[in-house]
């Protein structure tokens, strides 16, 4: 027998999927929490070293994203083992991040020829494509904000010495990462 | 007045058709690729035939990326006016591909004052690959996931390559794998679908 669906029925449906891509959205503030608190503390840290106690290995601080990558790779198995549904918002996010991630890596190639004292303005650079994106997928404005913030710090970012480079990079994770992260998670628990 | 009831069938046609009228033309034809990839293709060879002195050039050939660009806002206006609906998909492949524009002009500015030269280039592979590969995974195309993966490995031999010259040729070799061919393909795979729908 042919099943027939009322146009309210599929009202409905559609709308218990739009509430289902909501909570999937406000979900993903976890890795935006895990890597923005994880890198803004790694530079204050350099900085501090660096600048303040002048040590000449100021740069192992950013060992950091060892146990960040563990923990973010350990939440996303948590949540794919208790996810339901699979949403388009939230595939087009894994798949966006996953290109981010192959570009974060072949940028280390890229950096260890070309020195690191250079790397800051193009990874706030990467930083405002990965938020501005996000920010779009998730129709989620205060991304999309700190995305264009993070363009405008790539450029000031050229302009100052290597260390203020250091802050401006703490600065664009503050404002592209931590700060819409924790706006997301009080969306997700309000939710 | 009575509820009208849709079939499963109907609903799926009503969801099918909506669809379709909110296909981007410009871009689901493999225009929009067509054209990047032979502007940068052709931009990067004149570059490399020039900054190797085979030919003088007398401009500097990237100025030529002025006329696409023209162009695509024209195809854009034009794509605006006949559009009558806009699907999610398309507004994250147009946003992804105005994110990629922003960081190449970033890019360009950084290294200008950086003065990094040549390493502009496979920063510049790393660049293409994203909006690639990305738009391959959205539309589940995989010749365009295969020239965001292709563009990644061009963009370490670009790093490796001792000859700085030829690390144009990479760029050129990226844009054929990331936008022309995949744009070939497109392009035969709309026309197919053109006939099909009108009969033809």
């Amino acid at each position: 027998m042919e099943e027939y669906i009322s146009p309210d029925e599929s009202l409905r449906i559609i709308s218990s999927m739009i509430e289902k891509t909501k909570r999937d959205i406000s979900n993903k503030s976890q890795y935006f929490l895990i890597w923005g608190w994880g890198t803004f503390l790694a530079c204050i840290g350099q900085f501090i070293l660096k600048v303040i106690f002048l040590y000449p290995y100021h740069y192992r601080v950013w060992w950091v994203i060892v146990p960040c990558f563990l923990l973010s790779t350990f939440t996303a198995f948590r949540n794919k083992r208790t996810q339901r549904v699979k949403t388009y918002v939230g595939e087009t996010m894994s798949e966006f991040w996953m290109a981010l991630g192959i570009t974060f890596f072949v940028m280390i190639f890229i950096f260890t020829k070309l020195g690191w004292e250079n790397c800051y303005p193009f990874y706030i650079m990467l930083y405002g494509f990965g938020t501005f994106m996000s920010g779009r997928i998730l129709k989620f404005r205060p991304l999309i904000l700190g995305g264009v913030i993070c363009w405008i710090l790539a450029i000031v970012c050229v302009l100052v010495k290597y260390d203020y480079q250091i802050l401006c990079t703490a600065a664009a994770l503050l404002v592209s990462y931590i700060i819409p992260g924790h706006m997301l998670q009080k969306k997700f628990v309000k939710e | 007045m009575e509820e009208q009831k849709l079939s499963t069938e109907e609903s799926l046609l009503l969801i099918t058709s909506m669809i379709n009228k909110a296909k981007n033309s410009y871009y689901e034809s493999g225009l929009g690729a067509l054209l990047w990839g032979f502007t940068n293709l052709i931009c990067f060879v004149l570059a490399f035939l020039k900054d190797t002195h085979r030919i003088l050039f007398p401009f500097n050939p990237f100025i030529l990326m002025i006329i696409t660009f023209i162009l695509q806002l024209y195809f854009d206006s034009r794509e605006k006016k006949n559009k009558k609906a806009i699907n999610y998909l398309d507004d994250i492949h147009k946003y992804i591909w105005y994110a990629f524009a922003v960081s190449v002009l970033i890019l360009t500015l950084v290294g200008g004052y950086t003065q990094i030269g040549y390493i502009v280039l496979p920063v510049l592979l790393v660049l293409f690959a994203i909006p690639t590969f990305i738009s391959g995974c959205i539309k589940k195309f995989t010749p365009l996931i295969v020239g965001g993966i292709g563009c990644w490995v061009l963009s370490i031999l670009a790093f490796v390559n001792k000859d700085q010259y030829s690390s144009y040729l990479l760029v050129a070799a990226g844009a054929t794998i990331a936008w022309i061919i995949p744009g070939f393909i497109l392009r035969a795979n709309f026309k197919k679908q053109m006939q099909q729908e009108h009969g033809v």
